[in-house]
């Protein structure tokens, strides 16, 4: 080639460069902050949103999106370190005698984001709505609530019927929001894949990606891949104070590698929840980073397959369960977890906290192997796989520990990591569900029933996939759920509890703790317990690049689960934390 | 008759293949070969780093200090070291020694940047002979067919084949063997239209020499060239493709130290824990960079272009 | 008019390979592990609720009138519903495609910046100093996992130095220009947005950077090798040797004759880096297709999978297409059977 010509090709690369590297620092100059610069609040999760509308949403990122362009029949709030459940859209409600008529008095002055008024009406619709589709936590109501029994009697009251009584009812309400009936009603699409006769799609091919709410922001943007954006909705009808976010973003990083550096030179504000141990605890070495750390009602266990062999034998089960490493779980892959005490999280009001517990033991392990009539080198001949989300570096290490210890004994496993979606479709049938399947599960609600209820007959969720049937047990678990007196109720879930222990379908090892990372400028940041609820940007104040003299004092308040005795009940006119939102992993 | 070697040259550029010369007729003389690779420098480079390598991966055993970290063995109590004396690459988050994980996990990755291009090769040059030298009917079949191929993403194939069979290596070998092979394909139909045309072959068809005979004996020495050098150098995109579905957590049984899944597992750790992922990834690169350097130096022998 | 003769055989040989690859990947897709609704419908759902909305994304029906619906709604425009969007895949490709089509420009573009210098020269000076440095760096891109000199960037360039954003299509607290053509860069360029401008090239440039190295080794090993094939020419000797100047006589004759495989192959190229660029994708969190289609894969998201592996059979059999009529057009010789 000429020579010239290469100079001259060099000369246009360097140019390029020069230009680039110009506009590049040209525009990362710092921006003075003025009281007129709209204060922004940035959040980096790792997932996409799947849907904003309410009555689907089930997974974090999708919460976090409705949480804030929606308002619920009920809220959660901290009072003296509990979780408990407060008026919000409703104001007050009564209840009759037998339990299945609920009458729901609404707010007035709530505004959506058209600026028309949010009635009762648009409160009946969106229940029915959300009954009807019978996608999402509509299962919470399976049997207890069907469409067409939310009645607005007036602009003002709600009336519901329910057709069995429901003790957890009003805790549930938190994961109601309310829609704009006449916005959705003009959106309905017909000939599409959902369609519920002449409510079209009710609606939710539009929903999935508009805004017909009345919460704290209103959808500027939304793309469910890569980020959705919001902005304040100045008519909010709890009112704004001070530095309360103007626009705010939730923006998806795929890498966690990339929210770790985003977080760590303050491209973002605040991370979720779901990021590794490691990544926390680097975060936690950052000045100015804080890694909150609040008990949540997240249960860590590996379940076993109690219809095939080996463990479909009783002793091999409870060989297991002593042939795990909890301290090293709890100390080394999750430290600040609590030792898991049965097959209920300990921090639930209605724990039986005299369960029998399993712990490391390798003697009792070897005892309950030769009662079960398996020598270890049967079992290793078995192909006994213990199957785990691959990208979960916790889950990695667990399966790592259990398959050392056991190797301990001389028996093998093998480690399977699998995609999600891959471990999910195992689950369907108790001849493809693996031995061993390590999962973790958040109650959607404050009361035990949620982690037993799936040791029922009728139980089908993948939560049940440890395939333990007993009818007497299942028989015992549908009267305590369906018991109103509370001692009764809680003397059962004690009896429940102490048998599900000793049958030992699952290893309980940990009680999760919640983790999440925010730079010290975020002040009012809560966590319920319940996912997603604790991103309401509402609730935030921020104090980014502002003299130190006008920032207030942060109290940072936690839960303390501590004050549930385990002797004494729970008051029964007392709320109780409700976790409607399930936790699960994608 | 219209000059081959052209349209052959234009056929195959339309292919992205580019053209080869020098029908060889002879056995290349030893000599002349020695001279060549001689004079080619980094291919000497290349293969010198190769053997070590393979010597590393052969005799992992006896020189790796922790040969049980490549296996189930963890330790809890030395997890993320840095590099010391102890431990010269570090430790992981298992506590893992790195180094005797590499060299273990050496095996598996030459192993599979091997065998998957091999299996590729096999079925695609099957493939492209007969649809090369049948043509017409069966030729244009087989054509569809690949093109189809070409076109599923291997991501589909692959979750497809593990799904099926199971994770592990061998799977994943599979899994990609099958997406691998439509290259070849094309490759070698491209190729034997030109040979078959050419006078030794009709010579030998007029002479009464069997069809098979013909493929084999004629054809295939003079189509063989390019593959050969198309699967060293697609040696190195199958070590990556590994890693590709590493970084997707797809496939392989842990705790098989396979290079690529090192590097995807220990991303997560940068830059904190940067040694994690930076030697797993230092030592494909050398894996690469040596089998292209020596590709690059057999094509250069051979006198053929290849992509 | 053998010409359009050939160009019909063509289109039409498109269409039995283009349904032949929809039916495949559709019944691929269904024997791929996994039950979606089981994974919409979250943990503890119950049988009625899976029965229900089973039957309502038509899953329960036997796969040959599954695959009827899909073709008439194919023909309507409609590609079906992303269980993961919930919205239809058509609009989802709408989004993503501009996106891919942006990165491969760029990555193309920064290819043969580099790459055609560095060929050319490794060819000219063969075994020589140059062409050993330019071969040398132009595999050792090839020869590291993509994902790890990602990261390694965006550690560099975001992360210490500060100068380049981490992650994303463009700054989030910065409107996206008007959509035209869908493509950041280009409409905010059309647009005069220029904040929305400077934000999109800033964050174009890594995960171009790094889409941009596999086909920058590609074109200097094949540039490379058509410059040695032709400089050992007949003619090309007979030129030099009867005093031809050597600038003269490389920049008339060597470098267009060179250039042709590279040209066909660029197609391919620029068709692979649209369609198959999920790991780049992800580690930058760049909304493009080859991440939509892997995400697909992995969640069982039958439509996307089927819609999106249709956009790439028809960006290949485009490419494809296009790089043969060039071919034809410019040599005459050619005959196709």
């Amino acid at each position: 080639m000429n020579r010239k010509t290469l100079y001259g090709v060099i000369a246009i690369l360097v140019a390029i460069i020069v230009i680039v590297s110009a506009i590049a620092v040209i525009s990362i100059q710092p921006k003075k902050t003025t009281t007129t610069t709209p204060i922004t609040f940035t959040i980096g999760v790792t997932q996409g949103t799947k849907t904003l509308d309410p009555a689907i949403a089930m997974d974090f990122t999708s919460d976090v999106a409705v949480n804030n362009l929606y308002d619920s029949l009920f809220s959660v709030a901290l009072e003296n370190g509990r979780t408990v459940v407060v008026p919000n859209v409703v104001t007050s409600y009564t209840v009759s005698p037998d339990g299945l008529n609920y009458t729901l008095n609404i707010r007035q002055g709530i505004l959506f984001h058209d600026n028309s008024t949010l009635t009762a009406y648009d409160v009946a619709f969106s229940f029915n709505r959300m009954l009807t589709i019978n996608q999402g936590l509509t299962y919470l109501w399976s049997g207890i609530l069907t469409a067409g029994n939310v009645t607005a009697l007036n602009s003002t009251a709600v009336k519901v019927h329910l057709l069995k009584p429901y003790a957890p009812f009003i805790a549930t309400l938190v994961n109601v929001y309310v829609v704009n009936e006449k916005l959705v009603m003009q959106h309905l699409l017909f000939n599409t894949t959902f369609h519920f006769g002449t409510y079209g799609d009710y609606g939710i091919t539009w929903l999935s990606s508009h805004d017909a709410g009345s919460g704290p922001y209103t959808l500027v943007y939304y793309d469910p891949t890569t980020k959705v954006v919001f902005k304040k909705f100045s008519e909010y009808w709890k009112g704004w104070g001070s530095n309360q976010p103007d626009t705010a973003v939730m923006e998806v990083f795929t890498e966690e590698a990339s929210v770790k550096m985003a977080m760590e030179s303050d491209t973002i504000d605040m991370t979720d929840y779901t990021l590794a141990i490691s990544t926390y605890e680097a975060l936690a070495n950052v000045s100015g980073i804080i890694v909150k750390k609040d008990p949540s009602y997240n249960l860590l266990h590996i379940m076993m397959n109690c219809k095939m062999q080996p463990t479909n034998n009783l002793y091999v089960r409870q060989a297991f369960s002593y042939a795990f490493d909890y301290n090293t779980a709890i100390t080394k892959i999750l430290p600040g977890d609590v030792q898991a005490q049965g097959p209920v999280v300990n921090t639930m009001y209605g724990h039986n906290d005299s369960v029998l517990t399993y712990n490391f033991n390798l003697t009792k392990a070897r005892e309950l192997l030769n009662k079960s009539g398996y020598t270890p080198s049967q079992l290793s001949a078995m192909n006994m796989k213990i199957v785990y989300v691959n990208s979960l570096e916790w889950e990695a290490q667990i399966a790592a520990m259990f398959k050392y210890d056991l190797a301990q004994l001389g028996i093998n496993i093998t480690l399977e990591p699998l995609p999600w979606m891959q471990m999910v479709s195992l689950t369907s049938n108790y001849t493809t569900e693996p031995t061993f399947f390590i999962l973790s599960s958040t109650a959607p609600y404050p009361d035990p029933s949620y982690y037993l209820m799936r040791y029922t007959m009728n139980a089908t969720g993948y939560t049940s996939a440890f395939f333990y049937k007993n009818q007497s047990l299942s028989n015992l678990i549908m009267k305590a759920v369906t018991t109103l007196n509370n001692s009764e109720r809680l003397k059962l879930y004690g009896i429940i509890q102490e048998d599900i222990a000793y049958q030992a379908p699952c290893i309980w090892f940990a009680n999760d703790l919640h983790k999440i990372a925010y730079w010290n400028y975020v002040h009012g940041y809560q966590f319920y317990g319940v996912l997603g609820k604790d991103i309401y940007f509402w609730n935030f104040h921020i104090y980014k690049n502002v003299s130190s003299s006008l920032v207030p004092s942060s109290n940072v308040s936690s839960i303390n689960y501590n004050t549930v005795s385990s002797s004494g009940l729970a008051s029964e006119t007392k709320f109780y934390l409700n976790i409607i939102k399930p936790f699960f992993i994608f | 008759m219209k000059n081959p070697k052209n349209i052959s040259k234009r056929i195959l550029a339309s292919f992205g293949i580019g053209s080869f010369k020098n029908i060889k007729n002879e056995n290349v003389k030893i000599e002349e070969f020695l001279f060549k690779f001689k004079r080619n420098k980094l291919a000497i480079v290349g293969l010198s780093i190769f053997i070590i390598l393979i010597f590393l991966a052969v005799f992992a055993n006896w020189i790796a200090p922790y040969p049980q970290d490549a296996g189930i063995a963890v330790h809890f109590n030395q997890t993320l070291q840095p590099p010391s004396f102890k431990h010269i690459f570090g430790t992981d988050d298992l506590g893992r020694d790195i180094f005797s994980r590499i060299l273990f996990g050496l095996r598996y990755t030459l192993i599979a940047g091997l065998t998957i291009p091999i299996i590729g090769a096999l079925i695609g040059v099957t493939l492209g002979l007969i649809a090369g030298y049948f043509g017409k009917k069966i030729g244009t079949v087989i054509m569809r067919i690949t093109d189809i191929f070409l076109s599923i993403p291997p991501l589909v194939i692959a979750l497809l084949v593990i799904s099926v069979l199971g994770p592990g290596l061998l799977n994943i070998i599979i899994a990609l063997s099958i997406d691998w092979w439509s290259w070849y394909v094309r490759m070698v139909q491209a190729e034997v239209l030109v040979i078959r045309e050419q006078n030794f072959v009709e010579a030998s068809y007029i002479l009464g020499s069997s069809k098979f005979r013909i493929i084999f004996s004629h054809i295939l020495p003079n189509a063989i060239f390019p593959v050969i050098v198309k699967i060293t150098l697609d040696m190195g995109y199958a070590i990556l493709n590994v890693a590709s579905l590493g970084f997707l957590g797809l496939g392989i049984t842990p705790p098989t130290p396979e290079l690529g899944y090192l590097v995807a597992e220990g991303r997560l750790f940068l830059p904190n824990d940067w040694w994690i992922s930076t030697f797993p990834g230092l030592f494909i690169f050398l894996a690469i960079l040596s089998i292209n350097l020596l590709g690059d130096g057999l094509r250069d022998i051979f006198d053929v272009e290849v992509t | 008019m053998k010409f359009w003769e050939y160009v019909l055989k063509r289109v039409l040989l498109f269409i039995p390979v283009l349904f032949g690859t929809i039916i495949l990947i559709f019944l691929m897709s269904r024997l791929l592990p996994g039950n979606p609704v089981r994974l919409m419908l979250g943990p503890d759902a119950p049988m009625s609720q899976i029965i229900q909305v089973t039957n309502e994304l038509g899953l329960n029906k036997p796969l040959y009138i599954q695959l009827e619906i899909f073709f008439i709604n194919f023909f309507e425009g409609k590609l079906g519903m992303s269980f993961l969007t919930y919205r239809d895949v058509s609009i989802d490709i709408a989004q993503y495609f501009p996106a891919s089509l942006e990165e491969a420009i760029f990555a193309i573009l920064i290819a043969l910046l580099i790459g055609i210098p560095l060929g050319l020269a490794a060819g000219i000076k063969q075994n020589k100093t140059t062409d050993n440095i330019a071969r040398v760096y132009a595999i050792s891109g090839i020869s590291f996992p993509n994902f790890y000199i990602a990261i390694l960037l965006i550690l560099i360039f975001g992360y210490y130095l500060k100068i380049l954003p981490i992650s994303g299509q463009i700054n989030p607290f910065i409107p996206p220009p008007q959509k035209i053509t869908g493509m950041v860069v280009i409409d905010s360029l059309i647009t005069g947005d220029w904040p929305a401008f400077v934000s999109s090239i800033r964050h174009i440039i890594l995960p171009a950077f790094v889409l941009s190295i596999s086909p920058t080794a590609q074109i200097v090993r094949l540039l490379r090798a058509g410059v040695i094939e032709n400089k050992n020419k007949p003619y090309y000797l007979t030129m030099l040797s009867n005093g031809m100047n050597i600038e003269i006589l490389n920049r008339k004759y060597l470098f267009k004759v060179s250039f042709i495989p590279t040209l066909s192959i660029l197609g391919l190229l620029f068709a692979s880096i649209i369609s198959f660029a999920y790991v780049v994708e992800t580690v930058f969190a760049w909304p493009g297709l080859g991440r939509y289609i892997a995400n697909a894969v992995l969640y069982t998201d039958y439509n996307a999978i089927v819609g999106g592996t249709i956009v790439v059979v028809i960006i290949f059999m485009v490419v494809n297409f296009a790089m043969d009529l060039i071919y034809k057009y410019f040599d005459p010789r050619i005959r196709y059977d």
